[in-house]
């Protein structure tokens, strides 16, 4: 008991030594931690950018290329998928559900995606999130556009805003553009955090009715043109899609389905299980994570050394104080428990207090994150790891505190209780 | 038999070659004041070191209370050092963000023996504070005590709960020579008070006429004599 008053109070004594250790301490642990939880919601917030579609399904190509331009716009598909295909298996009795998806066209570097109502029905995200708007409404005229949060929130546009898109380009300024058929914003969709937010979307016929007089991929000549209002949704037929969402009746169903897919004679498809591949190519970017996770580290262990500087220093002023304890009849296990004791202090307050500087600051930064980067920070504050990584991190701190102790130790038992400097 | 007897004693620091004890005997009755001089960094305080069991010397046979020191362990030497004996510095006695009855009253937090030598251990602090005049400093800090004041508050640690020995290391050096002589016989009143042993070493001659006996460490080291 008189080990744990003494250790206070030689702390108190040593205040600011002592809080500017802990303080190293815990903001190097509060940023070991908050990595930790950046790298769990952008994890999180990856690879649920889409769920509840049990397969992606794209003409053939690589899975990886597949769950690229499907979801998050990037790069594009090497071909399309007919049809009369995609009427194929929305009518299978396997089939929940299907969202088609036509790319190729966009509009100030945001993708332009050709849907139907099945989108805004049955997409979700994170979970069980749907996508909801924040104004107007869904699509329902053949030139009606619906915006994406970032799309609306970057390019600064209203309801009833007429919008131009570019033939052939998902990014930059587009060179051509059919700027004979504008489309009108009628809906704005909420942030969702998901790439979805840098979309903007109009009905397979609209995407259809801008192409309905261009010949061979050529823009037409101006005598050509066929004027927006002679263009009816009921009349324009869709000849194909880029790629489709699909939900089984039965996760049962869904192997075979895709096997179904992959090996169907008419045309050749890829479907691909969207979480295993999110998963495959998490892995292969998330070593940006791994990266500050180790830099963390580092910053852990530089407060741990701070730690043990401040320790050893201390130690030199206090060699006159072990003498005087070892003299009274302390025992020189009692000095390195004493001293081991004071350094297992420091890092539990440390990290303890680093882990509520963390929890107050995403607090504080959490509707900025999402807003701003889409990081979504859900699950528990702190999940196993992370409670490992602070239970490591403090048997770190009592590991290095054994450093002064033993060379107290050392030091009295061979210089007895004269203080040779 | 002797409070303490030493037989043979060889001890050198673990980092030189050269012995700095060669004590072939000295023995110290009970009650005794002994005084023993001898100049600067001769090992006066390495004697007191081994008497307290804080040093082990490499040959020989150190016998305190009838007890063989080398035949305890570490922490045997540790507790009996607690139980049995008082330990005043030269100076820096105290420890520093302790206020003075906290560390009058530390031994009694390392030994039981102590402990149950004191029953009741608020009125014997009061008791031996007032015999050393330092009553009115009990709750001060002790940064803001004078040497002298120090001095006196390290006699009343050392003492409290009766311990059979005292050891001084030139306590007095640092005190001015009206005050020393004072000092001296404070500590000598609250000793026979307890019936505690007194060795007290010093380079300073001039204090050893007050004392029962006085020991050149020249003559009792083989090593200090060459």
């Amino acid at each position: 008991m008189i080990f744990l008053r003494l250790a206070f109070k030689s702390l108190w004594n040593r205040r600011l030594t002592t809080s500017l250790t802990i303080l190293s301490i815990a903001l190097s642990s509060a940023l070991l931690l908050s990595v930790s939880r950046i790298k769990r919601a952008a994890e999180d917030g990856f690879t649920q950018t889409i769920s509840q579609t049990d397969l992606i399904v794209g003409a053939r190509s690589g899975p990886i290329n597949l769950l690229l331009y499907s979801v998050f716009n990037i790069g594009s598909a090497t071909n399309n998928i007919s049809w009369e295909t995609y009427q194929h298996f929305k009518a299978h009795p396997a089939v929940d559900w299907v969202i088609p998806y036509s790319l190729g066209d966009g509009h100030r570097g945001f993708r332009v995606v050709g849907t139907d109502d099945s989108f805004f029905e049955h997409y979700r995200f994170r979970g069980n999130q749907s996508i909801q708007l924040g104004e107007g409404n869904r699509l329902s005229g053949l030139w009606d556009v619906v915006l994406g949060s970032d799309v609306a929130k970057t390019l600064n546009y209203k309801l009833g805003d007429k919008i131009i898109v570019a033939h052939g380009v998902t990014s930059g300024e587009g060179v051509l553009k059919h700027d004979d058929k504008p489309f009108v914003v009628s809906g704005i969709m909420k942030a969702t955090g998901t790439a979805l937010d840098r979309s903007v979307y109009i009905t397979l016929q609209g995407l259809e009715g801008l192409h309905l007089d261009w010949q061979n991929g050529a823009m037409p000549k101006e005598s050509e043109r066929i004027s927006p209002e002679k263009i009816h949704k009921e009349e324009i037929k869709v000849k194909t899609i880029t790629a489709f969402f699909l939900r089984s009746k039965s996760r049962i169903d869904t192997l075979r389905l895709q096997r179904e897919i992959n090996t169907y004679l008419e045309e050749p498809m890829l479907a691909i299980i969207p979480g295993v591949t999110l998963s495959e190519l998490w892995r292969g970017i998330g070593y940006v994570e791994q990266a500050f996770q180790v830099i963390s580290w580092l910053v852990v262990a530089v407060g741990l050394v701070a730690m043990l500087v401040a320790l050893l220093t201390g130690l030199n002023e206090r060699r006159r104080e072990m003498s005087i304890l070892r003299a009274l009849g302390a025992s020189s296990s009692r000095i390195v428990a004493l001293l081991v004791f004071e350094s297992g202090l420091l890092t539990l307050v440390g990290v303890a207090f680093g882990f509520f500087v963390q929890l107050g600051a995403f607090v504080i930064l959490q509707s900025w994150l999402e807003h701003e980067f889409g990081l979504v920070l859900q699950g528990s504050s702190l999940t196993s790891i992370e409670a490992f990584y602070l239970i490591l991190t403090f048997v770190a701190g009592v590991l290095i505190g054994l450093v002064p102790a033993l060379r107290a130790r050392s030091m009295a038992l061979k210089d007895g209780l004269s203080v040779r400097v | 038999m002797s409070l303490i007897e030493l037989k043979n004693i060889q001890f050198s620091y673990s980092n030189s070659k050269k012995l700095t004890l060669d004590i072939p005997q000295l023995k110290i009755e009970k009650g005794e004041r002994v005084f023993v001089y001898g100049p600067s960094g001769c090992g006066k305080s390495t004697l007191l070191e081994i008497l307290a069991g804080v040093l082990t010397p490499q040959l020989g046979q150190v016998q305190v209370l009838e007890t063989d020191l080398a035949k305890l362990s570490d922490q045997g030497r540790d507790q009996f050092r607690a139980a049995h004996m008082g330990y005043v510095f030269q100076s820096f006695n105290l420890i520093p963000y302790l206020n003075v009855e906290e560390n009058i009253e530390l031994p009694l937090h390392l030994s039981a023996t102590r402990r149950s030598r004191c029953s009741d251990s608020k009125a014997e602090i009061s008791q031996l504070c007032r015999d050393l005049g330092i009553f009115e400093l009990l709750q001060r800090p002790v940064t803001a005590l004078s040497i002298g004041q120090q001095q006196r508050v390290a006699v009343a640690r050392a003492l409290l709960g009766h311990p059979e020995l005292i050891l001084a290391d030139e306590p007095t050096s640092s005190l001015d020579y009206d005050h020393r002589e004072k000092f001296l016989q404070t500590l000598f009143q609250v000793c026979q008070k307890a019936q505690s042993t007194v060795i007290f070493v010093s380079h300073d001659r001039s204090l050893e006429k007050i004392f029962d006996r006085t020991l050149s460490f020249n003559e009792i080291n083989k090593v200090s004599g060459l």
